[in-house]
């Protein structure tokens, strides 16, 4: 994501690969909080 | 108070978080929506942005370098988690089972004391045993292994595994102190009751150790997880800074693109 932004100047397509990264973790900490509610 | 008092108190109160939410706005949540709003645009930094639509989410899907690198990323990952989670608990099992308290401190403090060396050092020290004519290959050579030696941080096969299991006999003293206050927790109790039941050994490590250290394992879990994903200093160091695409993690679609 670095590389495509600064190196390639192609901030867009950083951008785009910041977004589903965003995605993915948000996912990824949805899971985790479900896990501890039904834990606790 | 009146109504006119409590709404001059509360203006009081919003007129000072103010300038807090200006930049929160301002420096966290404005760029979120520029990058929200970036991704479906084609844009330099320096000309006005194009909107492309999905063009860059289609790009992103079918790039074979990010494809790689999401592999290798997710075997970092998981690697990292088995390294941070196993080694450290094992040794906080066998240090827990020492009779003797003033060998659990002992040994604890062994464990421990590593902490101080600097990341940066242990890097670069492992960074010598991987070169050609370093330590790992030396010494594959004098017993007799001379084959299997190997450029450690140069075959794109080997070299993601070589950054990953760098630091053996990898007991983390932060996972392992953690471990083991997890097991200084169960209730003698528990304890007495599994070793009345039979329960020793490695029965009760199965039935009463490893569950009752779920919370500390939950937690090392995240934390490592988290640790792998945002690890760029091995491999920056590791390589040199050879690798200009350092999120590949010296990757083989990397090198392949170097040979074109």
């Amino acid at each position: 994501m670095y590389n495509v932004s600064t190196v390639n100047g192609e901030f867009g397509y950083g951008m785009s690969i910041a977004l589903v990264m965003f995605v993915v973790i948000l996912l990824l900490t949805l899971v985790n909080m479900k896990l501890v509610k039904s834990e606790s | 108070m009146t109504g006119k008092a409590k709404l001059k108190t509360a203006l009081t109160g919003y007129a000072f978080i103010l300038p807090t939410f200006i930049f929160l706005i301002w420096f966290t949540y404005y760029p979120v929506y520029q990058a929200l709003i970036g991704a479906f645009t084609d844009w330099d930094g320096f000309n006005a942005p194009r909107y492309i639509g999905l063009d860059n989410f289609v790009r992103l899907f079918g790039d074979e370098v990010l494809r790689q690198s999401t592999i290798n990323a997710l075997i970092w990952v998981v690697l990292s988690i088995v390294l941070a989670v196993v080694p450290p608990f094992l040794v906080a099992e066998l240090i827990f089972q020492l009779r003797r308290a003033r060998a659990q401190y002992i040994y604890r403090t062994l464990f421990v004391l590593p902490i101080v060396i600097p990341g940066i050092v242990t890097i670069l020290l492992w960074r010598f045993l991987y070169q050609g004519d370093g330590a790992i290959n030396q010494l594959l050579e004098l017993i007799g292994l001379g084959s299997l030696q190997q450029l450690w941080l140069g075959n794109p096969n080997i070299a993601l595994y070589s950054i990953i299991l760098m630091g053996f006999p990898w007991i983390s003293a932060f996972n392992l102190l953690i471990f083991y206050s997890g097991l200084q927790s169960i209730s003698t109790e528990v304890l007495e009751a599994a070793r009345l039941e039979g329960a020793t050994g490695w029965k009760r490590v199965w039935r009463i150790d490893i569950p009752s250290s779920f919370p500390q394992l939950r937690l090392i879990v995240i934390l490592t997880l988290i640790g792998s994903l945002q690890n760029i200093i091995p491999p920056l160091i590791m390589t040199n800074g050879g690798t200009r695409l350092l999120h590949l993690r010296a990757d083989s679609a990397y090198v392949q693109r170097l040979d074109r």
